[in-house]
């Protein structure tokens, strides 16, 4: 096994620890908080099926962020909608047998790209452009945009550009996964090389991002006190610890 | 305040005015003196080791509300709250946008709290908490009403008004008190409520009222203090004592019980329903202040409580009580279970005045003279507190369709201000969250300008002279700067003054 195969290989690896670590570590974080008061955000709902519909409107359609802002909610969802599609199309790098659902996806995948790195552009534009969003955006924030685009633009380019062994890549993967290192060691690294440095590059912005959503689920999942109808037996909150 | 108070002038259209950086970095309220920091239990002033203490501090809370936690975690800066705070559309202060004012906290959350802030602190927007850091929290921490409508539009439901609550509870645990607020509280512990009005001066209070009432109505309509054994526990806001326009709403409430004949009682001991234990987002006070309730209802052995025309009273009141003092079920202390037992469950536990008056509307209790508010054409004013933080009824929204069906049976002309500016959008009136001081009128003024807006459109497009409310700091907030505004002082009141208005009133059996 060459040196670059082994590097690419131990970089994969640490980044998809890191990923799945530090967002296991977050979320169990989160879970152990406790929330002594009951703090739901209007419009709450009233039972538990209500939350699950709400939670999944948030995440899925941006309810809010479309009632707070057009331009930011079209552009938002262009790119994460974009971004799942490539995700999922990215499954068949790493599944055998590929499955039927995954292969009638894949073609949508490539318009994804397109339109994941068309919303990027256009959410790095609004930040450079609105004088609100430049003055709290951090240096972090153009870095984080700036990346995703590298992404998607090489992406695109080993679609459309300098042509990749395909074949080639999915053997490596199902190596590194199947932790059959042999099958991954005959392979030309030059070819899959520019994947696994990527994937090193997703996992700050990823892990974060995926955190975060994380988050959301904690803070959004509480539905309002009063049950519909009389007398309420209430949700009972955690005591504090003090 | 030296120069004369302007208010801004209107905007042709609702958009995110131009930046002014610094506008406000001189409005600050006055600081607490040690006495009344002390009275409290906090340290008096700031001491040397203030830094260490105010990291540890944020360090606990972190560990105790979840929300500060994943608020502080979550924000992209994406910008979508930054044009939704009135104390930004009114002042044009670049950190009154709500994602700068929790980048206060969230920046010294990052250099203290988090692996990337401590390794590269200038590329993530990490910050020391320095004494300049301290100072930026204690004036722009105290330019948020907590009003909660920036929440609504952030994808992630960020609400700031939680990282103010948290800003001012590490401030206080280090000596840095805001005045006008922790002197209310001590106040009421002291005395019972919010003004410093004692138990016999009150009594005087009801029974001129008492007079007055018999005077315009030939009936006699009681305004009964610490009558045991009665149906009724109310809890009101003090202003709602002695205030104008508050106490008309105070009449309002003792004209429906007369006509429904429901006994209903004051409490010397509880004779305020505001909470400023929430303002400064301290979790024992919270408590301590609401226990008061429990206290009271327990002496007086009442049924229901029912609480008046105060919006942050009824957040408290109908969101935490349960589980703070056991009002509603929840608290599991012996005192909390007794007052459960001695509740009546076919009632809602608390209920909000509202909740009762639409009752019995329902019911066909009261004889209501719809023309007899003729000269008024209304509008309604959703109180943050009510609208976002709360419920009323049964349904969905009941916050939002109680106060108004209320109005519907008791006035015939009713105008609704523009959408985006009442209901769940709704705009604060400039004075919540512990900022109705003198001291920071400049502030108030100015951030009463989206409301003033959407009041001007429906004033000049059909007449309304009436702004009616159920909150009581919205009622003093408006009184105070309608006039800057061109309007007139009395032209904000109480939903219940409407009613009061209208209700017939018969000669009881
Ligand atoms: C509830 C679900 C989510 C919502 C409402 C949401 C919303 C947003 C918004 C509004 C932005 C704005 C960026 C800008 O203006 O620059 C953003 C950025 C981003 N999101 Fe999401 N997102 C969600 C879930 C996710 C998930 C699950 C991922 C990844 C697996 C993700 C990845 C990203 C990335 C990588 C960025 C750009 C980097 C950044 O600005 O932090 N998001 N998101
Ligand atoms: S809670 Fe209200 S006052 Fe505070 S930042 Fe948000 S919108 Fe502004
Ligand atoms: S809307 Fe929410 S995520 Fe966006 S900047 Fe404001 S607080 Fe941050």
């Amino acid at each position: 096994m060459s040196l670059a195969s082994l590097l690419f290989a131990l970089l994969f690896y640490v980044a998809a620890a890191v990923l799945v670590g530090g967002l296991a570590y977050r979320i169990v974080g989160y879970a152990r908080t406790p929330a002594p008061l009951k703090i739901p955000t209007t419009p709450a709902p009233t039972t538990g099926g209500g939350v699950v519909l709400r939670l999944a409107r948030e995440v899925l359609l941006f309810e809010s962020l479309f009632k707070g802002s057009l331009w930011l909610w079209g552009l938002a969802w262009l790119f994460h909608a974009g971004l799942a599609l490539v995700l999922l199309r990215h499954l068949r790098y790493f599944t055998e047998p590929v499955g039927s659902w995954l292969v009638f996806l894949s073609p949508f995948g490539v318009y994804a790209g397109f339109a994941m790195a068309a919303g990027l552009a256009g959410l790095w534009l609004r930040r450079l452009w609105l004088p609100p969003v430049r003055y709290i955006s951090t240096p972090s924030d153009h870095l984080l945009l700036g990346l995703l685009l590298a992404i998607a633009g090489s992406g695109l380019a080993l679609k459309f550009g300098v042509h990749t062994d395909v074949v080639a890549v999915k053997s490596f993967f199902r190596g590194l996964l199947t932790l059959a290192w042999e099958a991954a060691a005959g392979r030309p690294a030059a070819v899959a090389a520019p994947l696994p440095g990527r994937c090193a590059d997703d996992r700050v912005p990823l892990q974060q991002a995926a955190a975060r959503a994380g988050g959301v689920l904690l803070a959004v999942a509480q539905p309002g006190r009063r049950p519909a109808r009389p007398p309420p037996p209430r949700a009972l909150g955690r005591a504090p610890r003090s | 305040m030296a120069a004369e108070i302007k208010a801004p002038a209107l905007r042709p259209l609702p958009l995110a005015p131009p930046l002014l950086p610094g506008a406000m970095a001189g409005s600050r309220p006055y600081v607490a003196s040690d006495k009344m920091q002390q009275a409290l239990g906090f340290p008096g002033e700031l001491a040397p080791d203030w830094q260490p203490k105010a990291l540890a501090k944020m360090g606990e809370l972190l560990g105790r509300y979840r929300s500060l936690r994943v608020f502080l975690d979550a924000c992209v800066h994406c910008g979508a709250c930054a044009d939704k705070c009135h104390y930004f559309l009114g002042t044009q202060d670049p950190l009154n946008m709500p994602v700068a004012r929790q980048d206060l906290m969230r920046s010294v959350y990052r250099r203290h709290f988090t692996l990337p802030g401590k390794l590269f602190p200038r590329l993530v927007g990490a910050r020391e908490l320095t004494r300049e850091v301290l100072d930026q929290w204690y004036t722009y921490y105290n330019q948020c009403s907590e009003c909660r409508r920036c929440s609504v539009f952030c994808p992630y439901g960020i609400d700031t008004a939680e990282v103010t609550m948290a800003a001012k509870e590490i401030m206080d645990s280090v000596g840095l008190g805001q005045k006008y607020s922790n002197e209310i509280i001590a106040k009421v512990h002291r005395i019972g409520n919010n003004l410093g009005l004692p138990g016999p001066a009150l009594a005087d209070t009801l029974q001129g009222l008492e007079e007055d009432v018999k005077e315009e109505t030939g009936a006699d309509v009681r305004f009964p203090l610490d009558e045991a054994g009665a149906e009724v526990l109310l809890v009101t806001p003090s202003a709602d004592f002695f205030a104008e326009p508050h106490v008309d709403s105070l009449i309002g409430y003792a004209k429906v019980f007369h006509a429904a004949g429901i006994r209903w009682t004051l409490s010397s001991k509880a004779s305020e329903a505001g909470n400023f234990g929430l303002f400064i987002g301290n979790y024992e006070q919270l408590r301590a202040i609401a226990l008061r309730v429990r206290e009271a209802a327990l002496e007086l052995g009442v049924k229901r409580i029912v609480v008046g025309e105060c919006g942050h009273a009824w957040r408290v009141a109908y969101s935490f009580w349960n589980t703070l003092v056991g009002i509603g079920g929840g608290g599991r202390d012996p005192f909390a279970r007794q007052l459960q037992q001695q509740l009546d469950p076919r009632y809602r536990q608390p209920m909000h005045i509202c909740e009762l008056t639409w009752d019995l509307i329902q019911r066909g209790a009261l004889t209501l003279d719809k023309d007899a508010n003729d000269h008024r054409i209304v509008t309604y004013h959703d109180s943050c507190n009510v609208a976002r933080a709360s419920r009323m009824g049964d349904l969905p929204g009941g916050q939002f369709t109680l106060p108004r069906a209320i109005i519907g049976a008791v006035v015939n002309r009713y105008v609704e201000m523009a959408p985006g500016t009442t209901h769940e959008q709704t705009y604060c009136c400039g004075g919540g969250g512990g900022l109705l001081t003198d001291e920071l009128l400049e502030l108030r003024v100015k951030g009463a300008l989206p409301r003033m807006e959407a009041l001007r459109q429906v004033a000049d497009q059909h007449g309304v002279n009436f702004m009616a409310t159920i909150c009581a700091i919205c009622k003093a907030q408006f009184s105070k700067v309608l006039p800057y505004y061109g309007f007139k002082m009395g032209m904000v009141g109480g939903v219940h003054q409407l009613v009061s208005t209208a209700i017939r009133l018969h000669a009881q059996p």
